[in-house]
């Protein structure tokens, strides 16, 4: 379609009187046809406004977007609503830059930060260097079978106020991922877990989380790097599970959609690592043993850092 | 929170839990308002797909961003949507757009403009575009109306000489003049891709295989606000079938 206010040399907000001189002079007998057809006439010129605007719209967005020669743009005579190709810009790229900037001046406003930064989210765990308290049975059965505790306490954990949700997934939306088609599993049930090793387990650890996001844990040997288990833990559930004792490494998967252990929950999945290990050992009649919540807070006491996908 | 620098969509988009899903809401709603006016079966429409993004941001915002022209903030969200559905996806998002291009049973000459302009955005050509098309509604995508000619004013006139209205339609109806009963069935026609009169064997022939093609459980590795678009048009067919298997 034509623009015919700009072929008539009169604004879009032209009154008709306006539009009614400016048909009067012109020259070329069609323009004037349409024009008087089209511009004179309330109902018509309110539909034709409307289409007009639509395509001064989208001539402008195809000028920023690189897209003035698109296979569905050609053909339309819409020659008229073209603006000359500019260079492309990235609106994204911009706003990033934007981001950066405004986290430079306003140091660490910790939500607003957190879902700024789609690197690195505060993502949280306050965690409790809990009071685990365990007394170990009297008479001290054979070493190399230690008896599993048979009761256990735990503080409850301080960092409490996490109330934000997650919401991890979001913030990967940025980049560019490669097309994903996998089919999506049922979740699993919290606890649900796979232990990669025979020692059996004997300090507590109990991972708490928010709802929003679902998460599977995973501790590894710090020494050994290797992995010793994975729990999984859906979004507002906690879990209590118990650990052989050494010091580990704890990584964690997060999203909505589980894509079984593969993929964990697929493209969206946001990975991440505890900054400092964790150590579970026994001393005198106690097991030491942690509670770990998953939550995004701004005080926590324990940072985490993102972990790309291949060290996880 | 908010900051000088930012824009009002900026502000959305750092607010959101859902950032692709608040960039999706914006185009939709800018598909929606560009007509001139948010109809109740846009806003129904976009406020469920809202609520099911979970972003935390209120659509009314996004759809006063749309009906203002914001196109900063349209670019930022062409932006992000693209970089996510370019690709194998993009087809996917096209649905979306479509559905709520017609989600009053017609497609107008604006709606078939940004239509195209998505399909350039996502890198889906002018067949792909059609084939889409066709898949979602039964019908080839139609040329959008020259409105700026007077030719185009005159024809539709004679041909409504018999039915009397005048919108700028690129389809068989017309939006707001006609009384709600013949127009209930004629989108209900149209919601199948079919032309009135189509025979009960057609009618449950292109029900069958819309309601194939839109059935939500095939949208949800992409999200929930993509499941619920393809749940809003599944439900419409289905209400539009219904409709015809009792009255036509």
């Amino acid at each position: 379609m034509r623009d015919l206010y700009r072929r008539l040399g009169v604004s879009p907000k032209a009154s008709l009187r306006e539009i009614q001189k400016a048909v009067q002079s012109c020259s070329d007998a069609r323009l004037k046809e349409d024009a008087t057809e089209v511009l004179l006439s309330e109902g018509r010129r309110q539909t034709y406004d409307q289409v007009h605007t639509a395509l001064t719209d989208i001539g402008a967005l195809r000028a920023k977007l690189g897209l003035t020669h698109g296979d569905n743009w050609q053909g339309l005579q819409s020659q008229d609503f073209e603006k000359g190709s500019w260079t492309p810009t990235s609106a994204s790229q911009a706003f990033e830059k934007k981001i950066k900037r405004h986290n430079a001046k306003a140091s660490a406003k910790s939500l607003l930060r957190s879902v700024v930064e789609f690197v690195s989210p505060f993502i949280l765990i306050g965690l409790v260097v809990g009071g685990f308290l365990y007394y170990k049975s009297a008479n001290n059965a054979s070493p190399s079978t230690p008896t599993p505790p048979s009761s256990t306490t735990y503080q409850q954990p301080v960092s409490g106020n996490g109330t934000s949700s997650p919401g991890t997934q979001s913030a990967n939306e940025f980049l560019d991922e490669p097309a994903f088609s996998e089919p999506k599993l049922p979740l699993p049930a919290t606890g649900t877990i796979d232990r990669y090793t025979n020692e059996s387990g004997e300090a507590p650890l109990q991972i708490k989380t928010s709802s929003g996001a679902n998460y599977l844990v995973r501790l590894e040997n710090i020494s050994t790097g290797r992995n010793v288990l994975d729990v999984f833990v859906r979004g507002g559930t906690t879990v209590d599970l118990e650990v052989p004792l050494g010091t580990y490494q704890l990584k964690y998967a997060s999203g909505q959609n589980w894509y079984g252990t593969e993929h964990f929950f697929g493209p969206e999945t946001a990975y991440n690592k505890a900054d400092t290990p964790f150590r579970f050992y026994i001393q005198g009649q106690q097991i030491s043993g942690y509670t770990v919540t998953l939550y995004r807070v701004s005080d926590g006491n324990l940072r985490t850092s993102e972990l790309p996908a291949d060290q996880f | 929170m908010t900051d000088q620098n930012f824009s009002e969509f900026e502000q959305l988009i750092l607010k959101s839990n859902n950032q692709l899903g608040t960039s999706i809401l914006l185009i939709l709603a800018w598909i929606a308002a560009s007509d001139g006016n948010v109809d109740k079966t846009e806003a129904k429409q976009l406020s469920e797909i809202s609520a099911a993004a979970k972003h935390g941001i209120s659509i009314q915002q996004l759809i006063h961003i749309a009906e203002n022209h914001d196109l900063a903030a349209i670019h930022l969200a062409c932006d992000i949507v693209s970089s996510h559905f370019k690709g194998e996806k993009a087809h996917l998002f096209m649905e979306m757009a479509i559905g709520m291009s017609i989600a009053d049973g017609l497609l107008l000459p604006s709606e078939n403009h940004i239509l195209r302009f998505l399909a350039d955005l996502l890198g889906l050509d002018r067949a792909r575009l059609n084939e889409t098309f066709i898949n979602m509604t039964g019908r080839e995508i139609p040329a959008p109306s020259d409105v700026s000619s007077a030719s185009y004013w005159r024809n539709r006139e004679k041909a409504q000489d018999s039915s009397s209205q005048s919108k700028g339609s690129d389809s068989t109806n017309n939006r707001h003049e006609q009384p709600r009963h013949p127009s209930r069935a004629i989108a209900a026609y149209a919601t199948l891709g079919l032309e009135p009169g189509a025979s009960k064997e057609e009618i449950k022939k292109s029900y069958r295989r819309l309601a194939q093609i839109h059935h939500p459980d095939r949208f949800s590795s992409l999200g929930e606000e993509s499941v619920a678009a393809a749940s809003q048009t599944f439900v419409r067919i289905r209400e539009a079938y219904d409709y015809l298997v009792k009255y036509a």
